[in-house]
């Protein structure tokens, strides 16, 4: 099953968890004196000396007060034997494909297209219009927005356009097909999109279904950050390579 | 716009360490300016700033992706990496529910959940205390 950060069930939880929290003494040592604002969920014992309120696995507080976040600023440890790089090499799908896959294409040992802020992938400049309608998107830069520009963020596949998909937390297994670039050597991964994104809506708007990236005469959708998602064709959207053009969320296709 | 509040903030800020120890912070001060949250530790001697994209909207409420956190403290500035993690943020002058979420986010209050590349969980929730 595709893993997805379910933020909505994961918002729920944190709500949920934030009012119950067991409050327990402040800690001695370093935390604000300021009110006694900070809390633990550690036991503290009043009686016992300050340096036995802590395992000393656990990272000491800030000792001038302010966040914890020890662990995150701490040095990195310090590196393994460099070992050779892995190669990168195309996995087919872990769940069966409703498409079957094209045949007598055995899978390249490309490697990955970079995460960067283009789009399009190899058809990259070439998209040039007619632009195809979107019957549903209200009118305006940024309308279907609420008017508010969006931007992508870096970390997450495709900028967070298709899904909160995070970088680092991606894996072939993850894999809904993928696009090859035979000229440049480039594999471009695709991903089952999350409902509630602006990706999701996109395709709603359109009527398309999306299928894994593989196939010929399928509908490419490049999105963000060379992110790519395929659909089945339509009456709406023919066979192609299309970009998607965030500001009037509409399809372009490629020339 | 939201004024300066003149009353204590009420944010509430949890920091799980990635051994399970939790620290919870009463009180945060949460700004929002663009698309950057703001939010200072009650003896204000630390400032997170969380900055986000990919904002678009689920029903009332703005959803963004953090991608970069930068922790000012003690004289020093450091980034902490981030795995992923979500703000919504209710801009509007009325509750409106969370997605999928029986849980309402009262008028001009914001749910920060963070996950560090070091294993740390973050979450704020509160009111905005400015944006702008």
């Amino acid at each position: 099953m595709m893993h997805r950060i379910s933020l909505g069930a994961c918002a729920l939880a944190v709500a949920i968890a934030l009012p119950s929290l067991t409050v327990a003494a402040p800690r001695s040592g370093g935390y604000p004196a300021a009110g006694g604002a900070v809390r633990t969920t550690e036991p503290v014992f009043r009686a016992a000396p300050p340096a036995a309120a802590a395992p000393q696995a656990r990272p000491a507080p800030p000792a001038g007060g302010g966040f914890n976040f020890n662990r995150d600023i701490a040095p990195p440890a310090r590196p393994a034997p460099a070992a050779p790089p892995p190669v990168a090499r195309f996995a087919p799908p872990a769940r069966p494909a409703p498409v079957a896959p094209q045949p007598n294409r055995p899978a390249p040992a490309y490697r990955r297209a970079p995460n960067t802020n283009a789009s399009g992938g190899q058809y990259q400049g070439r998209f040039i219009g007619p632009i195809v309608r979107n019957p549903h998107a209200p009118g305006g830069t940024w309308g279907w927005n609420h008017g508010v520009a969006w931007r992508p963020a870096p970390v997450y596949w495709g900028g967070g356009f298709w899904g909160a998909f995070a970088l680092a937390a991606l894996s072939d297994a993850l894999l809904f097909g993928s696009v090859i670039d035979d000229q440049d050597q480039l594999i471009y991964p695709s991903y089952q999109i999350q409902p509630d994104t602006p990706g999701w809506d996109l395709l709603q708007d359109y009527e398309l279904q999306q299928t894994p990236c593989g196939p010929p005469n399928l509908v490419v959708i490049w999105g963000p950050d060379n992110s790519v998602i395929c659909a089945v064709p339509n009456d709406q959207v023919g066979p192609g390579n299309y970009q998607v053009d965030p500001s009037t969320f509409t399809l372009v296709p490629a020339q | 716009m939201l004024a300066q509040g003149v009353a204590a903030a009420e944010g509430v800020t949890r920091v799980q360490q990635s051994d399970g120890s939790v620290q919870v912070y009463d009180h945060t001060n949460i700004q929002l300016t663009g698309d950057t949250l703001r939010l200072r530790s009650p003896d204000r001697k630390g400032v997170l700033y969380v900055e986000s994209g990919a904002c678009s909207f689920v029903g009332s409420l703005q959803r963004c992706l953090p991608f970069m956190t930068t922790l000012h403290q003690h004289g020093e500035t450091h980034q902490i990496a981030l795995e992923h993690g979500a703000v919504y943020m209710n801009l509007t002058d009325s509750a409106h529910h969370m997605p999928h979420s029986s849980q309402r986010l009262e008028p001009h209050a914001v749910l920060v959940l963070l996950h560090t590349a070091r294993g740390t969980f973050v979450s704020v929730k509160g009111t905005m205390d400015a944006a702008k």
